[in-house]
């Protein structure tokens, strides 16, 4: 004990700053250091609170922009599947098969001569993610046959567009020249010609008048009519 | 000049001392523990103080973390619904770009088409547009009709089929 007192005596600086830093660091680490800790956490907290908050705002902002987006254009575009096109190119002509492989969609579509071969470039011109391989028109007895030959990627879709595509300028010059008629003379009165055409139809002529689409009359001589069809070639054809 | 350990006056005062000294060193300990007592006593009221700032401060603040962790795990949500309609969106975008350039290429495959008006009389029998090229079989009433207008519009021809009424001939269309 005097030994203790003694040491004590001769290092009392020395004791008493390792007593003040010890129970410093004892109070420091085991009282104010959680409760700073958790003071702290709350600021951390709030603070977070704060730039989540905003971040949310900001979040449910675009959320509403993006919608928007989509609406205006889904508004404008929807996707199209096979049996869609089908009925999109029913509108134009009637569409007589379709063949289906792993990379092409193939239609036939049988189309009169009212129909517009332009409207089918411009329903193609509107849909996106489908190429057009190849279109084959092919003309007979007034009849029009269109093959479509089509590569479907995986989204396709179909647009609304605002500029159409311009109209085909030659739509009314499809298909073959018929050949050139047979008339028969039943009448004539003055410049006025009774004729039987083709043994079926009966018609009253003069010069210049169109006997079908293809054919126009411009006069008869020794028996024999004469005839220019819409491509300037001359028939000369004696009466039947 | 040396003190003599014999001298009985000199052994008393030695004496003397030994005392003055045990007793001065066990008041150096009394203070030292005195102090140390104080210090001890004012650390805890430091301490005391501090603890209750803090937790009147900590009081001010609400307790939220769980209102934050509810946030944290919307905003994550929302931001992953947000990728989804952006790619979404980003899809959209590039079909309506595809449309624009899909329009571009059927619209320049059409004026192919539309060089035949420039010949005056014809009629179409057959087309085969394809990627690079269209044919097209037509008649016309005769091919010099189409010499005025190869200048202007060039194409090949493919074949000439003279016939009674008109001529066949196949013209072959392409971007070049």
């Amino acid at each position: 004990m005097v030994n203790v007192q003694q040491w004590v005596a001769r290092h009392t600086n020395v004791v008493l700053i390792t007593w003040f830093v010890a129970v410093a660091a004892v109070l420091g680490g085991f009282v104010v250091k959680p409760l700073f800790d958790r003071y702290v956490a709350r600021l951390i907290d709030q603070r977070q609170l704060i730039e989540q908050t905003t971040r949310h705002q900001r979040l449910h902002q675009r959320q509403l922009a993006l919608s928007q987006a989509i609406e205006a254009i889904d508004a404008a575009s929807h996707p199209l599947d096979l049996m869609a096109l089908v009925t999109h190119l029913s509108d134009i002509g009637e569409v007589l098969d379709v063949q289906v492989t792993s990379d092409q969609w193939v239609v036939n579509v049988a189309m009169s001569d009212q129909s517009d071969v332009g409207a089918i470039y411009d329903l193609l011109s509107r849909i996106s993610g489908l190429a057009v391989d190849t279109l084959t028109l092919q003309t007979m007895d007034g009849e029009q046959q269109l093959r479509l030959l089509l590569e479907p990627s995986d989204a396709v879709w179909l647009h609304t567009v605002d500029t159409p595509l311009p109209e085909l300028a030659w739509d009314d010059r499809l298909g073959e020249l018929s050949t050139c008629p047979t008339l028969r003379l039943r009448a004539q009165l003055g410049e006025q010609f009774q004729v039987v055409m083709n043994d079926s139809d009966r018609l009253s002529i003069a010069t210049g008048d169109w006997l079908n689409a293809d054919w126009r009359f411009l006069g008869y001589r020794d028996q024999q009519f004469i005839l220019k069809n819409g491509l300037g070639r001359t028939c000369v054809k004696p009466s039947s | 000049m040396c003190p003599n350990p014999t001298d009985s006056q000199w052994f008393s005062a030695m004496l003397n001392l030994i005392h003055w000294r045990g007793v001065m060193i066990r008041k150096r300990f009394i203070w030292c523990a005195r102090w140390c007592l104080f210090l001890t006593v004012s650390l805890i009221s430091v301490a005391l103080s501090a603890s209750i700032m803090l937790l009147s401060l900590s009081k001010d603040l609400p307790d939220r973390s769980e209102q934050l962790a509810d946030l944290v795990r919307q905003n994550t949500t929302m931001s992953q619904q947000l990728s989804e309609m952006q790619l979404s969106v980003d899809q959209r975008l590039q079909a309506q770009t595809q449309q624009l350039e899909h329009q571009a290429q059927i619209s320049l495959r059409l004026s192919r088409l539309q060089r035949l008006s420039l010949i005056d009389a014809f009629r179409v029998i057959a087309v085969t547009d394809s990627k690079n090229s269209t044919v097209v079989r037509l008649q016309v009433g005769d091919m010099a009709q189409l010499t005025s207008q190869a200048l202007e519009n060039p194409f090949d021809v493919r074949l000439i089929q003279p016939g009674e009424y008109a001529v066949i001939t196949e013209l072959v269309f392409s971007d070049g």
